[in-house]
């Protein structure tokens, strides 16, 4: 018996694993967001939890150094607005909420990916909250300058002579957008001097989000930063050895359609194919 | 359009079924493909090929689960094309997946009488449902599908190494689990 047999065998499970496998799929928003929510869900309950314990007791984090108080002082300051904002208070503290050593470890609840390619598409389409751009735009700002430590990211890097990087997420991204499923990746393309151009593309069931990032180009002039743009449609084209991929609000657009644009109004990505 | 309706219309012999068919699955049918052969141009000679071979199937054939069938029929059809081209070109990804399958029997041989053909399918779905849904998922979507470790980590949200580990531990899983069946010795 060969690998190959092997692999014919497999071939032949029960349909249920199959189709299990390929209705599996865990999101971006959902894994992101959903630990992020876990873990601050579980820093509030403690934090409540430790005050009315705190409460209950009598005692106070300050106890030991302040002068026992009365009993309306000790009402009264259990009832005003600050003490009782003293836990949300620790947990706006980024310093501790940032590091999640000091959080109770929240462990994922399971495997509570998505079970249907339907609930996939109806639990996807949601607009980008303010926070996550944030969150993209501080991973553009982390990545590095240099060229090889780019190419060891999960980005997709192309130069006008060849892909160099990341073409089967590029291709599970395009998969995924026609099938309407919230995804994103970030692209990096480099000016004629060499310096990277990272972008993100996010693209929430409905539109696209693109973030991108020129801080690292040494000729941008006076439009240093990140830039976000929103458009409707991506559109695809291929002529020969070249695929043309175009993100506009323009539903039928063609070439001679482009050429006539403000490139404000698109942003365009062109990369070669074949070996 | 629902599955029953597209089975309907191969009944039918209306060639709307294979517009049908490729608007809702060209694209998986690709991707399985595209994971054997490794290029784009294989990939869509398979999927059409799909196409032709589903055509010739239903009738007599109505599958209980039209994309588990199309997936299944693609699957193969790109299997043997990877093995027409196997002597001009290598699929480096496929072949590390055929690699890793033969090291899950390196060192020992089927009991020939009990090898029959599904036999062994049978004993594999018996491990599969032993194992947890993450363990059976990753294990599928890398050897049916021959996702690249890469696009598994993506697609489960963990990192490439943990999809090694799970994947490494469950292959010793199965081969210890076929050792005691007696279908490896």
């Amino acid at each position: 018996m060969t690998g190959k047999d092997l692999f014919q065998e497999i071939g032949m499970i029960d349909e249920k694993y199959v189709i299990e496998a390929q209705e599996t799929k865990r999101s971006f928003i959902h894994n992101v967001v959903f630990r992020r929510s876990l873990v601050s869900a579980a820093c509030l309950v403690v934090c409540v939890g430790v005050y009315f314990a705190i409460q209950m007791t009598g005692g106070s984090m300050n106890e030991a150094t302040q002068a026992p108080q009365s009993f309306d002082q000790m009402v009264e300051n259990s009832m005003s607005a600050e003490k009782e904002d003293a836990p949300m208070e620790w947990l706006q503290d980024e310093n501790v909420r940032g590091d999640e050593s000091a959080m109770p470890e929240c462990e994922d609840s399971g495997f509570n990916s998505e079970t249907s390619g339907d609930a996939n598409v109806e639990m996807n389409s949601q607009m980008p909250t303010e926070s996550l751009l944030e969150q993209i735009e501080e991973r553009l700002a982390e990545y590095p300058d240099d060229f090889e430590d780019i190419c060891q990211t999960e980005a997709f890097v192309v130069s006008y002579k060849s892909v160099l990087n990341g073409l089967e997420g590029w291709e599970n991204f395009v998969a995924d957008t026609q099938e309407s499923m919230a995804t994103s990746i970030d692209v990096v393309r480099f000016t004629v001097e060499g310096d990277p151009i990272i972008t993100c593309v996010y693209y929430d069931g409905e539109r696209y989000y693109v973030l991108e990032d020129n801080t690292r180009d040494a000729f941008t002039g006076n439009n240093v930063g990140i830039t976000q743009r929103t458009f409707e449609n991506m559109i695809m084209w291929q002529e020969e050895d070249w695929v043309e991929v175009v993100w506009t609000n323009e539903e039928d657009l063609n070439k001679e359609k482009l050429a006539s644009m403000e490139s404000k109004d698109y942003f365009l990505l062109t990369y070669p194919i074949g070996e | 359009m629902e599955d029953s309706q597209i089975i309907e219309l191969y009944w039918q012999r209306s060639e709307s079924a294979i517009t049908e068919t490729a608007n809702k699955y060209g694209k998986l049918c690709r991707h399985i493909a595209m994971n054997i052969v490794g290029n784009f141009s294989d990939a869509e000679e398979c999927e059409n090929d799909t196409y032709v071979a589903t055509w010739n199937a239903i009738p007599p054939t109505r599958p209980s689960v039209f994309s588990a069938f199309l997936s299944k029929i693609a699957r193969n059809i790109a299997l043997n094309k990877y093995e027409y081209n196997k002597a001009q070109k290598r699929n480096n990804e496929f072949d590390l997946v055929l690699d890793e399958l033969e090291g899950c029997i390196a060192g020992r041989s089927t009991v020939e009488e009990s090898y029959e053909q599904g036999m062994i399918a049978a004993a594999i779905d018996e491990f599969l449902e032993s194992l947890s849904k993450e363990k059976r998922v990753i294990f599928v979507r890398r050897y049916w599908y021959s996702d690249s470790v890469k696009d598994i980590a993506k697609r489960m949200q963990i990192s490439e190494s943990k999809v090694k580990i799970v994947l490494f531990r469950v292959r010793n899983e199965l081969q210890d689990f076929l050792a005691e069946r007696e279908i490896l010795i």
